[in-house]
């Protein structure tokens, strides 16, 4: 029987070429679409699984000092006492990490470089997930001794030294000389990993500025561990109300820390206080906003128009059908033979959609429009094209057989469609 | 006319709902693309005051460590030995201090108008043009006026539009544009207007009105009471002549700094070379957008010329009676493209509510432009009629009495 019915299916394909053709290309070029703005919105977030927990790491890189009146005049990352002071001791957090970054330019010959320096505790390491190609991570007593030591990425040792083999070679940054330690696959872009090199925070000359929340006070971002995912809001609130007792100039301003999930930082609205101030991550959120509409108009136009041209092609069929219908046939056997022609079209499309999923981010690869990351077919990536493979052709088919059901055999063999 | 088109949109509802709803959701995609061309169209064809070519910019890092006389007074002679010594290079056409070059991060502002600090050295480098008034001069540095600005055109015309009265050139900056004159010190005097000069470059559109007001490096009076002010003069500009390239003249400047300024980092920037930088995020989200849309205009266009066809064909004896009655090939096709039009009006009235809505409650901020609107209506009508025109002719050159064979 399955045999007849392909036998069917591939008499129809030759009669009807363009309207196959035009249902398994659109709905193969729609998902390859798809796959490139999820890669788009996923991968800025989460590069190769770079971060590590992102469900349960709270950043806190944002604050502000506002007045009664409610005006902010001060705001940026977090103070370094903050994070000394509270952070640090909370006893919902299994690990905090302290970091800033800055940036550097440097003669290499007679170009001019100009590279990005994070200065990090020990602790930086284990929040992500770093490739190490050479060398090794500093440790707490390297930073405790302010050893000046560096780690390099791959892009920079190659554009400053011309190889991989740099340990043990030194980089001058602001007239100190720094050794070479590691050497690191290319880092990562993210909000909260732009840099090129990594140095022990105490190396920062800036870094005794701990105490003033003043004008031009130094700031670092934090970021902490929570030990478990339901500890996340009442350590975010943790963090909130103890801000409130921080000493602030002048006094009647108050401190306002904004932690959040690095999640939360894409995929969700992080509110100012004052209303009017809109959002905090304004720019993320409109980006995942957009990108959930432009995923849902391609979903729902192609399914529109896939449906449209399944019924079109059923209707076209009309003779076959009629005879069919004429000598006992149910609709429930052409649902049979719909399913079966749905398998061969669940096939093709996903073929020819991982195919043109692998061109479009190679494509976007070689633009380097974004230089430091790798976009590539990934388990979600696989996952998208297998369930719009599936159910687009699917639900095309069965809805074209719903529609014929109600159609007399003699209107389909007369020509009738209604 | 248009009751009948209706009459015959009802007859066809789900098909019509549906392209409807089609139209709605590709004005929709259209209507961000639109928004992003009309962005970069704008950023490249925006006046921002200056020529990027051969201009460099540059910072001297820690100023705002300063806080003694001591400390004010050995890091301003450092600065004006260097920048002296760079004035005397053959092919530097001009070099001045400034609070923050073009492209850079630092941002000032002041009642919506961006604001900057430059001695008159750094406004002849930018190369800024003067509208009216007067450029400033070495003595305004010692002006007993505690502020004396140059405004740009943009700034001019609000403060016209405000104070059609009063004279703007050699007015106080402050009292016309604050409504609240009572809290302003009488401390800024207008002396010029310029053209045009965007700080913050030509991708950002943030703030049209901008205000610069005199460097008094060159007075030590002015820094008496707070001598942490030199940080306002801790970026430089430099117009060079093209004789050199920009990369080799860096390399001096560099030199020449390193050797006046001890331990202080220097940052140098070609000022053509941020200009790409920056062009590189909007040319991004340009190029991902126009591909994303592209490929949903190949579906839509499937999708319209699949419905029309189909309608076409169930509509065949209606085109038989229509020309049997008479009608012409011209008017068969009006009809049919008539009715397609409307759909795409009403899409295009209904989608504008969404944008609209969206906007207001700020769910997506969509840029509420008229041009916008037009230009991507436009769009999607000329995809539509594009796709449809084909079908539509082959079915309106039906010969009558074939046409109305048909059931």
């Amino acid at each position: 029987m399955f045999k007849d019915y392909i036998i069917f299916f591939l008499k129809k394909i030759k009669k009807q070429k363009s309207n196959s053709t035009f249902f398994i290309m659109g709905v193969s070029i729609t998902i390859a679409t798809i796959v490139l703005i999820q890669s788009l919105l996923t991968e800025r977030v989460n590069p190769n699984n770079f971060i590590k927990y992102p469900d349960r790491m709270v950043i806190n890189d944002y604050s502000s000092r506002t007045d009664s009146a409610g005006t902010s005049t001060w705001s940026g990352p977090l103070n370094y006492k903050l994070i000394k002071d509270y952070i640090f001791k909370n006893n919902l957090q299994e690990k905090s990490s302290v970091f800033s970054s800055t940036g550097f330019q440097h003669w290499v010959k007679d170009e001019r470089i100009s590279n990005r320096i994070l200065y990090a505790d020990a602790n930086y390491f284990d929040f992500f997930n770093f490739k190490l190609i050479n060398g090794r991570f500093f440790t707490q007593q390297e930073v405790e001794n302010a050893a000046q030591v560096i780690l390099i990425d791959k892009p920079s040792s190659l554009k400053i030294f011309g190889n991989l083999e740099v340990l043990g070679q030194s980089i001058e940054i602001s007239e100190k000389n720094y050794q070479i330690i590691g050497v690191i696959d290319a880092f990562p872009q993210t909000e909260f990993a732009n840099f090129d090199l990594i140095t022990p925070i105490s190396n920062d000359e800036l870094s005794d500025r701990e105490t003033t929340i003043n004008e031009s006070s130094y700031n670092y971002s934090c970021i902490s561990l929570v030990k478990l995912q339901q500890d996340v809001p009442s350590f975010k609130q943790e963090i909130i109300s103890n801000s409130k007792q921080f000493d602030v100039r002048p006094e009647d301003y108050e401190i306002t820390l904004f932690p959040y999930l690095i999640n939360e930082h894409y995929f969700s609205k992080r509110l100012h206080t004052i209303e009017d101030w809109g959002l905090l991550n304004d720019s993320e959120w409109q980006f995942f906003l957009s990108s959930i509409l432009l995923i849902s108009i391609l979903s729902i136009i192609c399914l529109i128009n896939i449906t449209n041209l399944s019924v079109t092609s059923y209707l076209n069929r009309n003779m076959e059908l009629g005879v069919r219908y004429a000598f006992g046939a149910t609709w429930k056997d052409t649902l049979k033979q719909s399913l079966a022609e749905s398998t061969v079209y669940i096939i093709s499309i996903f073929l020819i959609s991982l195919t043109l999923s692998f061109l479009f981010l190679g494509l976007l690869n070689s633009l380097e429009y974004y230089p430091k990351l790798d976009f590539k077919v990934n388990r979600i990536s696989l996952s998208v094209v297998i369930i719009y493979s599936i159910s687009f052709p699917l639900i095309a088919n069965v809805l074209s057989i719903l529609k014929l059901s109600k159609v007399y055999p003699i209107h389909l063999l007369k020509g009738i469609q209604s | 006319m248009i009751k009948l088109i209706f009459k015959f949109l009802l007859r066809n509802k789900l098909k019509n709902m549906l392209l409807f709803f089609q139209f709605t959701l590709s004005f929709l995609a259209l209507f961000m693309l639109t928004t992003e061309t009309v962005n970069i169209v704008k950023s490249y064809t925006t006046e921002i005051g200056y020529d990027v070519k051969n201009l460099i910019g540059g910072s001297i890092g820690t100023t705002w460590k300063v806080k003694t006389e001591n400390e004010f007074k050995e890091l301003k002679s450092e600065m004006l030995s260097a920048i002296g010594e760079l004035r005397e290079l053959p092919y530097v056409k001009a070099a001045g201090y400034i609070f923050s070059y073009p492209y850079s991060n630092m941002r000032r502002v002041r009642n919506k108008s961006g604001y900057s600090r430059a001695e008159p050295e750094a406004i002849k480098a930018l190369g800024l043009e003067l509208v009216d008034g007067r450029l400033f001069t070495e003595d305004d540095a010692f002006s007993p006026i505690e502020d004396l600005v140059l405004i740009n055109q943009k700034e001019y015309e609000d403060i016209e539009a405000k104070r059609p009265k009063e004279k703007i050139i050699g007015g106080n900056y402050y009292q016309l544009t604050n409504d609240d004159t009572t809290t302003v010190k009488n401390v800024g005097k207008i002396v010029g207007v310029i053209k045009e000069y965007k700080m913050y470059g030509r991708f950002n559109s943030d703030y049209e009105k901008f205000y610069i007001t005199v460097s008094k490096l060159a007075n030590d009076d002015h820094f008496k009471d707070n001598w942490n002010r030199i940080r306002n003069n801790s970026c430089f500009v430099i117009r060079i002549d093209g004789s050199v390239s920009v990369s080799k003249a860096m390399f001096e400047i560099n030199k020449i700094y390193t050797k006046n300024i001890q331990n202080r980092d220097i940052r140098l920037y070609s000022i053509e070379q941020r200009d790409e930088l920056f062009s590189q995020g909007p040319k991004r989200n340009f190029t991902i957008l126009f591909f994303i849309c592209l490929i949903l205009i190949f579906i839509i266009s499937i999708g319209v010329i699949a419905m029309t066809k189909e309608s076409l064909m169930k509509r065949t004896k209606e085109i038989g009676i229509r020309m049997a009655l008479g009608s012409k090939e011209n008017q068969v096709m009006m009809a049919f493209l008539s009715e397609l039009l409307i759909l795409t009006i009403l899409a295009g009235v209904f989608s504008s509510a969404i944008v609209f809505t969206s906007s207001h409650y700020e769910i997506i901020k969509f840029k509420k432009d008229l041009l916008i609107f037009i230009i991507s209506f436009l769009t999607l009508l000329i995809i539509v009629v594009t796709s449809v025109f084909n079908p539509i002719r082959k079915a309106s050159k039906q010969k009558p009495n074939i046409a109305l064979h048909y059931e």
